[in-house]
């Protein structure tokens, strides 16, 4: 009965996979012949400035997220578990980003940032900005795809982490009010520890996500994406697509892949401890 | 602490919701109105932006496209995860534990190190730019959300149910079919709405494996990509064609908000 869903799984993931990973020892623009080059590739990888900036601007935007997606979704959380007629409605309105395309999401925010657009009027005339910042700009442009994707994503650690809080018995809270605990207390003693099991999860999702970004990327910088703010998964793409240079894309690939199932694999395994702790 | 925890809700809710609001607005003004200023009202209420984006962006292909895709996707998925699924959590397998580490290494597998060589061999196979050459793929790769879900939510049935339903005659077939499958309701709707929603606003492999040169065949956010880099000058036609592309996903949460909801939970717990 597993056999079916083998068959899918060897045919369109397995077999592409070990052809790339094939592939990185070749030198191919896609159409000649191929040449046999050993290790060259992933010699040349080590001393490449543009891959080193790319994992670097990876891991930027893995540092920002981890604020601008799980912090800030679990303070929503906090506060919408919080409220009591209002919750539905407040559940609902955070989260609407969700379910917008991540596409959608860029293309929206590519206008909004606009060098004279409304974000940096608004922020121009209430005393944030001197003067307006261009958010696009190969420079800054990790960081306002960090928070363009918080605004993507909180909504859903926000439902992740109010499921969670939802989950605790109301006797623990309860009791720590009898005790005198104030609201920041009650979350910081009490809530806090127990979403442990919960918070590595989203740990997990976040850190491998954020070495599998592209759509934000690809989209929002456009065809111009500069080599200062290339991440993993662009500069693969590019190599095989811009460049043609199958054989080093592959190579790339394949050590990007290799860092992030091992990131996976030793995060899945503090969740599972996480979890053995729970109460 | 009250009040202070509603104004920042509500300036959250204003951060998240007023990016739709603007574009809503700025899609029924023309193009020179948003140029001069970015933000205003609207000077009326007109549909006509909307009209004339549906028709440049081909948008009709392109949900037919999505639509095709996203559910020939789910349904056979839901039907190879889920059998994949009672079996990983009924039997024993040879090499069953080593088989479901390699199925779930794909949770995290980037998709960039698949999409060129699955573009050759859509190639070879004939079916490149058309719609099975996204469809094998998305199965193939949200199968271990599926069999991750099915597996734990089969693995929760007492075991009793299986004898029962040995002792009145069943073979493995009926048994998932008749007596696993239909109690797997919960789990099929939670693989179902994820899958689905990976799987509608799913690029980069949609990018490549149904290119331009096949335009009435690509799905929405590969098209809606083509569409924006053709008319960047065009605000306009952008914001209708955004409002087009979002409507449908965010009527669909609102009226399945609480469905979804509690399949993002569910399946974390799961």
């Amino acid at each position: 009965m597993i056999l079916p869903a083998l068959a899918m799984f060897v045919l369109f993931i397995i077999v592409p996979f070990l052809t790339t990973v094939w592939l990185s020892f070749h030198r191919w623009d896609g159409f000649l012949e191929k040449t046999w080059v050993g290790l060259a590739n992933f010699r040349r990888l080590a001393h490449d400035p543009t891959f080193r900036r790319a994992l670097s601007n990876n891991c930027i935007y893995w540092w920002i997220t981890l604020v601008s997606e799980i912090t800030v979704g679990l303070m929503l959380a906090a506060f919408v578990v919080r409220c009591r007629r209002s919750k539905p409605f407040f559940r609902l309105a955070l989260s609407v980003p969700l379910m917008i395309a991540l596409v959608a999401s860029a293309v929206l925010w590519r206008q909004l940032l606009a060098r004279n657009s409304i974000i940096n009027h608004l922020l121009v005339r209430l005393g944030v900005l001197g003067e307006p910042v261009t958010w696009l700009d190969p420079a800054l442009l990790v960081v306002t795809v960090s928070l363009v994707s918080g605004w993507a994503y909180c909504g859903f650690y926000m439902l992740l982490f109010s499921a969670a809080l939802e989950r605790i018995p109301n006797e623990l809270r309860e009791a720590a009010r009898v005790d005198g605990a104030s609201d920041w207390q009650l979350f910081w003693r009490i809530e806090l520890p127990l979403l442990r099991s919960i918070g590595a999860v989203a740990f997990l999702l976040c850190t491998t996500g954020a070495f599998r970004a592209f759509d934000l990327f690809w989209v929002m910088a456009g065809p111009m994406l500069e080599p200062q703010s290339e991440v993993a998964a662009t500069y693969v793409v590019k190599e095989a697509v811009t460049r043609l240079e199958r054989g080093y894309s592959a190579a790339v690939a394949v050590v990007v892949v290799a860092l992030v199932v091992t990131m996976g694999y030793l995060l899945s395994r503090l969740t599972s401890r996480a979890k053995e702790l729970e109460y | 602490m009250r009040p202070l925890r509603h104004i920042l809700l509500i300036l959250a809710t204003v951060v998240m919701v007023f990016p739709l609001v603007w574009l809503l607005l700025s899609a029924m003004r023309t193009n020179a109105e948003i140029l001069a200023e970015p933000f205003a009202l609207p000077a009326r209420i007109s549909l006509a932006n909307f009209v004339e984006a549906w028709r440049v962006g081909q948008f009709a292909d392109h949900f037919l496209s999505s639509a095709v895709v996203s559910t020939c996707s789910v349904g056979g998925l839901l039907l190879l995860g889920s059998m994949a699924g009672f079996a990983f959590a009924r039997f024993r397998i040879p090499a069953g534990g080593l088989l479901f580490s390699v199925f779930m290494i794909a949770l995290v597998l980037p998709v960039e190190s698949i999409v060129f060589p699955l573009r050759g061999m859509t190639e070879g196979l004939g079916i490149a730019d058309r719609w099975p050459a996204l469809i094998g793929p998305y199965i193939a790769l949200e199968m271990p959300l599926a069999i991750y879900v099915f597996r734990s939510f089969f693995a929760s049935i007492p075991h009793e149910m299986e004898e029962c339903a040995r002792l009145d005659g069943c073979n493995l077939w009926q048994m998932y079919w008749r007596v696993f499958l239909p109690m797997a309701a919960q789990a099929t709707s939670v693989v179902g709405i994820l899958v689905f929603l990976a799987v509608w606003n799913e690029f980069l492999l949609a990018n490549f494996l149904i290119t331009d040169s096949a335009p009435e065949f690509q799905t929405l956010p590969a098209a809606f990509n083509n569409f924006y880099a053709r008319h960047t000058r065009r605000l306009d036609l952008i914001f209708a064609g955004l409002g087009i592309y979002i409507a449908p996903a965010v009527v669909v949460y609102l009226s399945f908000s609480k469905a979804i909801t509690r399949s993002l939970a569910g399946a974390i717990k799961g």
